[in-house]
């Protein structure tokens, strides 16, 4: 049975490498039974005392790590077994329930460039709770004027020594929008196989598209390249700076809460983009 | 209202267990109907009766309350179904309905082990 400090110094390692942990718990008056399941890593400790419960928590806590909407849910074994595990004398004890928890790791959002589009994008981050870093090899860019708010971290190196002078973790969302497609390239270069949450790259369709073309030559995996968001953002028809920065921002909240980025209203002057 | 986090909620416990004191940790795990209540939310209570937390305030914590310090002496975890009536302490929502919801608490007891 794990104790109070073994959980919580899980969830301290956990959150702090950038991980989600679910906490599963037996809904039982009995003996307090827990399995801790780690984005990325699978169980890393606990028990709920049965083998086959451990699998079907396992499997069932591994998917709502994927989904950042949950948080808390209760699944009568009944419910998530499944198919091969139905002879087991599970299935005589239907009344048994799991408690799911889900700690997760602080947001984390890199803003490469520092420009005009990051600055917003910096703001916009900032009023949605992440923790914002902003890269340029411009120190007149990656500084206090250009950023006032102190919260935001700031590196002024170039763009590879800085990236690589942090993890980049599951909680991790990057938004690459330098000055220039030279340095957006070298910038997706090096991200491109880390396990972000979300990698989105500034650009019009023609230019991201040979970007996306040339690193596919050169052998980058076809996966790697389909999950970065590019050209970035939910088409808003955005402008300026500002307009631009809540359409990324937009498009974040969308990756992780799921959404269909469509109006809401099945009326009305909206309706059209249906 | 903040939330207590989970890292919160296990070094209460840990705390709790090092002076050799009995605690026990009420969850709201599901909910129906209209409540003000949210899923997730805790309130640690401590065996000399304080507490910790929330799961929302008004008449249900104080039940909620109750029973954990009975599951305390019984040093017996429970799970507690609560339905949500006239409720004199909660606002009436948007729709001038007083809440008439039903939640499930669950209440885990962590002795000094």
């Amino acid at each position: 049975m794990l104790s109070a400090a073994e959980i919580s110094n899980a969830i301290r390692k956990s959150l702090g490498d950038g991980r989600s942990l679910a906490i599963v718990s037996l809904m039982e008056s009995g003996a307090r039974q827990r399995l801790l399941v780690e984005e990325g890593s699978g169980p890393v400790a606990g028990t709920l005392g049965e083998q086959i419960l451990d699998e079907i928590a396992l499997r069932q806590a591994v998917k709502l790590i994927a989904d950042d909407r949950q948080e808390i849910a209760v699944f009568g074994i009944g419910e998530i077994i499944d198919a091969a595990q139905k002879d087991s004398d599970l299935s005589s004890r239907s009344d048994l329930r799991l408690l799911f928890e889900i700690s997760r790791p602080p947001l984390k959002l890199i803003i490469c460039g520092g420009g005009h589009v990051g600055q917003a994008v910096a703001k916009a981050a900032r009023l949605l709770d992440f923790n914002v870093t902003v890269i340029d090899d411009r120190t007149e860019f990656a500084s206090r004027d250009k950023f006032p708010d102190p919260k935001i971290d700031l590196i002024a190196e170039d763009f590879i020594a800085g990236l690589k002078s942090f993890k980049i973790t599951p909680a991790s969302h990057l938004v690459i929008v330098t000055r220039g497609h030279r340095h957006d390239e070298i910038c997706l270069r090096q991200v491109i196989d880390q396990p972000a949450r979300y990698i989105g790259m500034i650009g019009s369709r023609r230019r991201t598209t040979t970007i996306r073309q040339r690193l596919l030559k050169e052998g980058i995996q076809p996966d790697l390249l389909h999950r970065v968001h590019s050209p970035i953002g939910l088409d808003i028809g955005a402008q300026t700076p500002e307009e631009i920065a809540f359409a990324i921002m937009a498009e974040i909240v969308l990756v992780r809460r799921g959404g269909t980025g469509l109006p809401k209203s099945s009326e009305g002057p909206m309706t059209k983009a249906r | 209202m903040s939330l207590l986090t989970q890292r919160e909620v296990y070094q209460e416990i840990e705390t709790a267990q090092s002076e050799s004191r009995k605690v026990a940790v009420a969850t709201i795990v599901t909910t129906s109907g209209s409540t003000p209540q949210r899923t997730g939310a805790k309130l640690i209570v401590f065996d000399d009766g304080r507490m910790r937390g929330t799961v929302g305030g008004g008449c249900v914590e104080a039940d909620v309350w109750a029973e954990a310090r009975e599951a305390i002496s019984e040093n017996k975890s429970r799970l507690c179904r609560f339905t949500l009536r006239d409720d004199p302490d909660v606002p009436p929502d948007e729709e001038g309905m007083v809440c008439g919801g039903e939640m499930e608490v669950f209440i885990e007891v962590w002795g000094s082990d």
